[in-house]
């Protein structure tokens, strides 16, 4: 049984609480790109991404409120919960196998595609997909979710010293990858 | 008490981050945000604190109702020797949302028109909408609040000797009666 993360204090980065729904309005596109670097498919994503917002709403206090950072912190916990069950093993080879035999086995898109959107955007989007998962995060966390390295601290339960370190090695790996994508 | 920010990144990072700021992450879908409310508003019915052995916790109770096929707008796709995606069926208007149980991969029976020698690979289905039905009384006077939900269902079938495949669609009611009196 995971145990709330007593340690945060939601209100000392986020804005002053909302209802529950106006969260879900507000982050949900958020809360989809980060449960969704953190699963291996859409579909898991979305299973990940319902269980850890009733976890927390009900750390929240189970009533009108929904704290932001707790989101965060549940998508991440039950994304490595959901890595260790057997049972969703099972069923994540069921859907490769589904994958395989349709041939449709497509990356999951993080970012709107919209016809302006050029060449250089999706390379950045690829180059985003290919980072190191623990850069990768802290990058989806400060950049998309924007969280301060203080809240992501405490979603990642490391010191803000090392996601300010994971960001900016991130960063220069990214740079790195596009320039040689700019060469080629 | 905050950490002090770290060391200023240099420019053409700045620049790198501005680039990543352009990008918008996609929305959630209709039927992402129908879910999410409704795994909300059911966890808000069922609280936890109900104890797992007594008579009340006895929930939900389900009833297939198939017969709604004939009701709802149920597509079948047929396509021997060919992959037939089909297209995703309207989901019906939603008033409040709760109730969000997804049923993945469940044992579905083989329907009329499936070959014998067919393999079944793979079922899923999906949650498309949620009705909350308000609070009806049972003969018994028991009070239950009722919830239809509507899934889903895809199923694929595969013939081994021919590597000829074979996938079903069509939709799934259920209706879920919860008690309420115990909460």
């Amino acid at each position: 049984m995971l145990s709330q993360p007593a340690d945060m204090d939601p209100t000392e980065d986020a804005a002053p609480p909302s209802s529950w729904r106006d969260v879900l309005a507000e982050h949900g596109h958020r809360f989809q790109l980060y449960a969704r670097q953190q699963a291996r498919n859409d579909a898991d994503a979305q299973d990940i991404l319902q269980e850890a917002l009733v976890k927390a709403w009900r750390a929240s206090g189970a009533k009108e409120r929904l704290e932001v950072g707790f989101v965060y912190t549940y998508i991440r916990r039950t994304a490595i919960d959901w890595g260790r069950s057997q049972e969703r093993r099972t069923r994540r080879e069921q859907r490769s196998l589904r994958d395989s035999i349709w041939g449709q086995s497509t990356p999951t898109v993080w970012f709107e595609r919209t016809l302006e959107t050029d060449e250089r955007h999706r390379q950045v989007e690829a180059a985003v997909q290919e980072l190191p998962p623990e850069q990768q995060e802290v990058l989806v966390l400060k950049i998309w979710a924007d969280l301060t390295f203080d809240a992501i601290a405490r979603t990642l339960e490391v010191s803000p010293n090392t996601v300010a370190s994971r960001y900016r090695y991130g960063l220069q790996n990214l740079k790195r990858t596009l320039s040689t994508l700019k060469k080629a | 008490m905050s950490t002090p920010s770290p060391d200023p990144l240099p420019e053409d990072l700045q620049e790198l981050e501005r680039t990543l700021t352009a990008l918008k992450p996609e929305a959630m879908d209709s039927v992402s945000q129908a879910r999410m409310t409704a795994a909300i508003l059911h966890a808000d019915a069922t609280p936890e604190a109900l104890d797992e052995t007594s008579a009340a916790h006895n929930f939900p109770i389900r009833q297939a109702i198939w017969g709604s096929l004939t009701a709802l707008a149920a597509s079948i796709a047929i396509a021997f020797g060919l992959i037939s995606n089909s297209a995703p069926l309207p989901a019906p208007s939603a008033a409040e949302v709760p109730a969000p149980i997804l049923v993945d991969n469940t044992p579905l029976s083989n329907p009329i028109g499936v070959p014998e020698y067919a393999t079944q690979v793979s079922a899923q289905s999906t949650l498309q909408n949620v009705v909350d039905e308000g609070i009806i009384q049972t003969e018994s006077q028991r009070r239950m609040r009722q919830l239809r939900t509507f899934y889903l269902d895809t199923v694929s079938w595969t013939d081994p000797a021919t590597e000829s495949k074979l996938q079903l669609s069509y939709q799934r009611e259920e209706l879920f009666l919860i008690p309420v009196d115990a909460i």
